[in-house]
């Protein structure tokens, strides 16, 4: 797009906003010309969403995360939709940088219509084979995330990556992670942020590859509860979304879970002082 | 033979997943099994129709076997009727033949300049396999080359990855056109310096687990007496009593002799560059001192997989494994791989 300029409207070629999100910044050559704008890059997170807990079941794959965005410690945006649907077959979760997350989104949904519309047919049936599958997604999240990673400018996200890889009926479930800095695994289960402290545990205790759905959400449910108790930017309010081979990507409404602040170390602390003096 | 745990860490109290090895070992020539040629080690009776299954994946990263190994006893050498040493039960064994012999690299350090590294290297293989005909000039040393080319090319913002590549290189040391392969082990540091070295340890725990590699791996020292003369000689009587001081040279066994070093215009290292023992015995070595060092390392865990690659000359691989079925035709020399996995601590 921008060749089509003739020389003398070099200067606003260089003030001319890139589109992708890859570039991160300008490189340190352009950076050097007094004609750009100063870089700035992203040194800690403003707008943050918590974890992001991820499980397969027998028959698909289910992510659960809260609909909180704090702005530091306060509780900010408290319908904000943290799972996300890519295609027929990919289902992302973020946390961190919400605004990051946001330009991911539409990132890849950009991706997907340019997919959709280079396909062979433009009819739904026939587009499921172009799309990208779970892990394709996964990868180039990873190269997207590595490359700002080595710009000194991340995207201050955690990711997780839900849904089928293959094609038709060898398709499998998957679930993958990429991190900041462009660290990525597949897993069973995974959780970012908080989660991996407190709800990997329950989830490594409890995983059973022949979940089913149902168990499977109750599972999610309580180490979401397990997160309202003792994360404090956490939300009671939450989304579970899924994906499955017949159906697709299923995200919920957001709903309240239910909480109990009776027990006994809640009521009673247990250290000896007239509050919290102790664990 | 190449190992490696299984376990992401953050660096800090946080484990990531217990079973992270795409980016540990990798495959880096893109060598692929033969389909048809496969061998079904005769203790497992769960693979009765044979499918041997691939055990480096499309990504090159290594498949966790779900079956656990036991570590060979060396005080016994296990050996069936023909006198073949038996070798742990794992599901399957890869066979390469033609060309591919497949060169594995492990990186530890950070995961995400691993993964990268891994992907930079492997297409500039599949790159080089493209254009240049084939892999016939794929050798361990030009891909220990290519490595540390490629490391020291982001000398200003490195890859902080500590990699090993181990592989086969056929040295021909009687330079009579038959080929005669040798394991191929190289150490490099995150910016690419590299040496062939016979024993190699990289990332956390190095510091502790080398030595302890070092010392297992050299056998005892040789000794040789010579009689210290302590007093004159032109005295009869007193000739015996000069001959009293035997001294014993202790040499280490590893140590190649300066006068040993030169084959033509090259040198070899001062060092031998593989070990003296069989495969039983480095294996049992080799997961011993892992697990030493699994320990005191927190970030150490979860599994050991261990890669066997072999070569075999004509005619022997089927003998030299002990197979209950050859599933293809056994023509001309052949490499093996075997992959093991080991439990290790899980906290």
């Amino acid at each position: 797009k921008d060749n089509i300029w003739k020389p003398r409207y070099a200067i606003a070629l260089l003030l001319t906003m890139s589109l992708s999100l890859s570039s991160g910044g300008s490189s340190t050559r352009a950076s050097s010309s007094s004609l750009t704008a100063a870089t700035e890059r992203t040194r800690r997170p403003i707008v943050t969403g918590t974890s992001v807990l991820g499980i397969q079941y027998a028959g698909g794959v289910m992510l659960a995360a809260d609909t909180l965005c704090s702005y530091g410690s306060m509780a900010k945006y408290k319908d904000a939709r943290r799972l996300i649907s890519v295609n027929s077959k990919t289902l992302i979760g973020g946390g961190g940088e919400y605004s990051d997350f946001q330009a991911i989104r539409d990132l890849l949904k950009r991706n997907a219509l340019e997919d959709k519309c280079t396909a062979d047919s433009l009819y739904e049936d026939d587009t499921n084979a172009s799309e990208e599958c779970a892990k394709e997604v996964w990868n180039y999240l990873r190269a997207v995330m590595y490359n700002r990673r080595n710009k000194m400018n991340p995207l201050w996200n955690d990711l997780v990556v839900a849904g089928f890889t293959g094609s038709g009926d060898d398709s499998v479930p998957f679930l993958g992670y990429v991190d900041k800095i462009g660290t990525t695994y597949e897993d069973n289960f995974i959780a970012t942020g908080f989660g991996s402290y407190l709800a990997i545990p329950i989830l490594r205790e409890k995983y059973r590859a022949d979940l089913e759905e149902g168990e499977a959400r109750a599972l999610l449910e309580d180490c979401m509860r397990v997160l309202f108790y003792r994360d404090c930017r956490a939300l009671n309010r939450i989304q579970i979304a899924k994906v499955t081979k017949e159906d697709g990507v299923l995200i919920s409404d957001p709903y309240e879970i239910e909480t109990d602040w009776k027990s006994a170390s809640f009521v009673e602390p247990k250290g000896q002082l007239d509050g919290d003096g102790g664990w | 033979m190449i190992a490696s745990d299984t376990r992401l860490t953050d660096g800090g109290y946080e484990i990531l997943t217990r079973e992270y090895m795409t980016g540990r070992i990798w495959e880096s020539t893109g060598a692929t099994h033969e389909e048809g040629q496969g061998y079904v080690l005769e203790y497992n009776e769960n693979n009765e129709n044979g499918i041997v299954e691939a055990l480096v994946k499309d990504d090159g990263s290594i498949t966790i076997p779900e079956d656990e190994a036991s570590v060979p006893d060396i005080n016994t050498i296990q050996q069936n009727e023909d006198g073949i040493l038996q070798l742990p039960v794992t599901r399957n064994v890869n066979v390469f033949t033609r060309n591919q012999c497949p060169t594995f690299i492990a990186s530890a350090g950070c995961a995400s300049d691993c993964e990268a590294l891994k992907r930079q290297i492997r297409s500039e293989i599949n790159a080089h396999k493209h254009w240049n005909y084939g892999d016939a000039t794929l050798t361990p040393t030009g891909i220990a080359t290519l490595l540390g080319q490629t490391l020291y090319s982001r000398r200003t913002f490195p890859f902080y990855s500590f990699c090993i590549l181990a592989g086969l290189e056929d040295v021909d040391m009687e330079r009579d056109g038959n080929e005669n392969f040798m394991g191929c082990v190289h150490i490099y540091d995150a910016i690419g310096s590299h040496e062939r070295v016979a024993v190699a340890t990289a990332g956390n725990g190095r510091e502790m687990l080398q030595p302890i590699l070092d010392r297992l791996f050299s056998t005892t020292t040789t000794t040789s007496s010579s009689k210290l003369r302590v007093g004159r000689d032109d005295d009869d009587d007193t000739k015996e009593k000069n001959y009293q001081y035997e001294r014993r040279l202790q040499r280490d066994d590893r140590a190649v002799h300066a006068s040993k070093q030169r084959i033509d215009l090259s040198l070899r290292p001062p060092v031998e560059t593989y070990v003296s023992c069989n495969e039983n015995e480095a294996l049992a070595l080799l997961v011993r001192g892992y697990r030493s060092v699994a320990e005191k390392e927190i970030s150490i865990g979860d599994n050991i997989v261990v890669c066997i690659l072999k070569r075999h000359t004509h005619g022997q691989t089927k003998q030299r494994l002990n197979v209950k079925q050859n599933l293809g035709k056994d023509e001309g020399s052949s490499s093996t791989l075997q992959v093991l996995r080991f439990p290790l601590k899980k906290h």
